[in-house]
């Protein structure tokens, strides 16, 4: 019998950069209602402290974010993947619970 | 037994494959004289259940609960953190990988970190960032210590206003060294005296120390600064612990600030007790030889794929000691990862509408408790101020607590000048009606 073949399952390791996904005004967030008056910094800060825009900041919804994270971790290996004969101080395998209890 | 997998059986086939019958064999080569002939005193283990029982149990001791309302800031913010962070942090790939030495399994760290560094940039306005250092404090350390290579002086003008914990932690790490480190005070409306730093700057200066906003809410004019540092031939390090005032403020880099640093806990990490929080270090792209930790660097695979490995790791394990440019033995990933995952989902907008909304409150209870108490200092503000109370801070403090409330951080501690002042701090979690809450009880308790 021949030798078994390693399977293809793994996940080829293309994702793009953060920087590469979403499109302009996409959201991920959602934040309340102000419930005071709006203060702009222009109006209580010098001109010169002002920021005009985050620039090279993603613009991505929800779902965009889980995918591209959830995507990143299938390329990485710890304990919970498989043995990992490095780093005696830390790669032990914890009981779950710990997680939940922390 | 579950952090041990095997089973009596597993036991007895490893034991006979190294020629023992029971484990108490492989302590044979201990002298009979130190061998503990019964059981550890320990209480008996407890099944799952029992434990999470025995922690629920506990944690009801403590005085974490829905009813406190807190305005506690000076260095470590009260912010909501969206679902999503903890729901990718809890991927196992993620938080039982080991240190990405080995990228052809650690892709996905090396992908996060060099995401998470080119946010930094983006925030900081510089040219480069590292992978993350242990927390804001040791940033500035660290930053100081690098300044002190790039120009081989040990005198530094470091602002009063910069965190307190930062400075002891600076002093901890230089003080061996031989450093100096100048003490500058701050001018009447709270931001640092920038006549007394030039007053003080000589060509024997390394660099100059602020912080941004400064411990006490106040905003710095980084531009001028860095001007009076440049003309003596020094740096000017700027240290953020509230990143969040940069989605409004103007980048440090782009003032003239040569290394940016901070804490990164704001974003997406929990107050968690103090830590375990991350650092953030960035700098002009022409000091990055003597930064300390590890970048991530982008690279090509043999068939031309773009992947990431660890480009610059000048630390004392990798090269000779005294060459070393770190002896920090880590970053903080994972405590990144969640800054890195909670920044791309507030994004682009997201985070000026929430700094705005910190901005607006903030400014909302500095008019209300402007009038229970007073405003100390004049100079702008983000999201934190200093109030003087007519009252003793610790009893006006102790008594808030009996209606549920934290009002802030007595200053004296760390400023003895302060015997009247308090640190108080508004972020989107508190309410209009809380904060009206607090002054209230403020000014209930400030009549004479």
């Amino acid at each position: 019998m021949s030798e078994p073949r390693p399977c293809d399952c793994v996940p080829a390791c293309h994702e793009p950069l953060l920087f590469e996904k979403g499109a302009e005004g996409r959201k991920g967030y959602s934040l309340p209602g102000l419930d005071v008056e709006k203060v702009r910094p222009e109006k209580i800060w010098p001109a010169n402290f002002l920021r005009k825009e985050l620039d090279g900041f993603p613009e991505m919804s929800e779902v965009e974010i889980i995918r591209h994270f959830t995507r990143l971790s299938q390329w990485n290996y710890g304990v919970d993947s498989g043995f990992y004969p490095l780093g005696s101080c830390t790669m032990k395998y914890n009981p779950k619970v710990n997680e939940d209890v922390a | 037994m579950r952090y041990i997998p095997n089973a009596e059986k597993d036991w007895e086939s490893m034991l006979s494959v190294i020629g023992y019958r029971q484990l108490e064999d492989l302590a044979s080569i201990l002298p009979e004289g130190l061998r503990l002939r019964r059981p550890l005193d320990l209480p008996s283990s407890l099944s799952e259940m029992e434990l999470v029982e025995r922690l629920r149990q506990l944690s009801e001791k403590g005085k974490e609960g829905k009813s406190w309302v807190s305005f506690l800031g000076a260095g470590a913010y009260n912010h909501f953190i969206p679902a999503v962070v903890d729901h990718i942090l809890r991927r196992s790939e993620f938080y039982t990988a080991y240190t990405p030495y080995q990228p052809e399994i650690s892709q996905g760290t090396l992908q996060a970190i060099f995401e998470f560094q080119t946010l930094i940039c983006q925030l900081t306005g510089m040219d480069v960032a590292n992978a993350s250092v242990y927390d804001g404090a040791s940033a500035v350390a660290e930053a100081v210590l690098m300044a002190q290579r790039l120009k081989g002086r040990k005198r530094f003008l470091i602002s009063r206003m910069v965190h307190p914990d930062s400075q002891r932690v600076t002093q901890t790490y230089t003080h061996p060294l031989g450093f100096l480190l100048e003490p500058i005070a701050y001018a009447a409306d709270g931001a640092t005296d920038l006549k007394a730093l030039e007053k003080s700057m000589s060509g024997e200066v390394s660099a100059v120390v602020l912080q941004q906003p400064n411990f006490f809410g106040c905003l710095e004019d980084v531009e001028k600064a860095a001007g009076i540092a440049h003309s003596h031939g020094a740096l000017l390090i700027v240290a953020t612990q509230e990143p969040l005032s940069l989605a409004l403020l103007q980048a440090p880099g782009l003032l003239g600030a040569d290394i940016a640093v901070g804490e990164g806990q704001s974003f997406g990490n929990g107050l968690n007790f103090g830590g375990p929080y991350v650092g953030f270090f960035a700098a002009k792209e022409a000091y990055l030889r003597a930064m300390p930790g590890r970048l991530v660097g982008e690279t090509l695979d043999r068939d031309g794929r773009r992947g990431f490995v660890l480009a610059v790791a000048t630390r004392e394990q990798h090269i000779r000691r005294e060459k070393a440019t770190s002896n920090i033995c880590t970053n903080q990933a994972l405590c990144a990862l969640a800054s890195l995952v909670y920044m791309a989902t507030f994004g682009k907008q997201g985070l000026r509408e929430l700094a705005e909304m910190n901005l607006s409150k903030a400014e909302y209870a500095k008019k209300q408790l402007g009038m229970a108490g007073s405003l100390r200092f004049s100079a702008p503000t983000f999201n934190e101020f200093v109030l003087t109370l007519k009252g003793d801070p610790a009893s006006v403090l102790s008594g808030l607590l009996d209606e549920g409330l934290i009002g802030g951080l007595a200053l004296k501690k760390f400023y003895p000048e302060m015997a009247h002042e308090i640190l108080v701090c508004v972020t989107e979690r508190n309410s209009k009606e809380e904060i009206d809450r607090l002054a209230a009880a403020i000014g209930k308790r400030s009549k004479k």
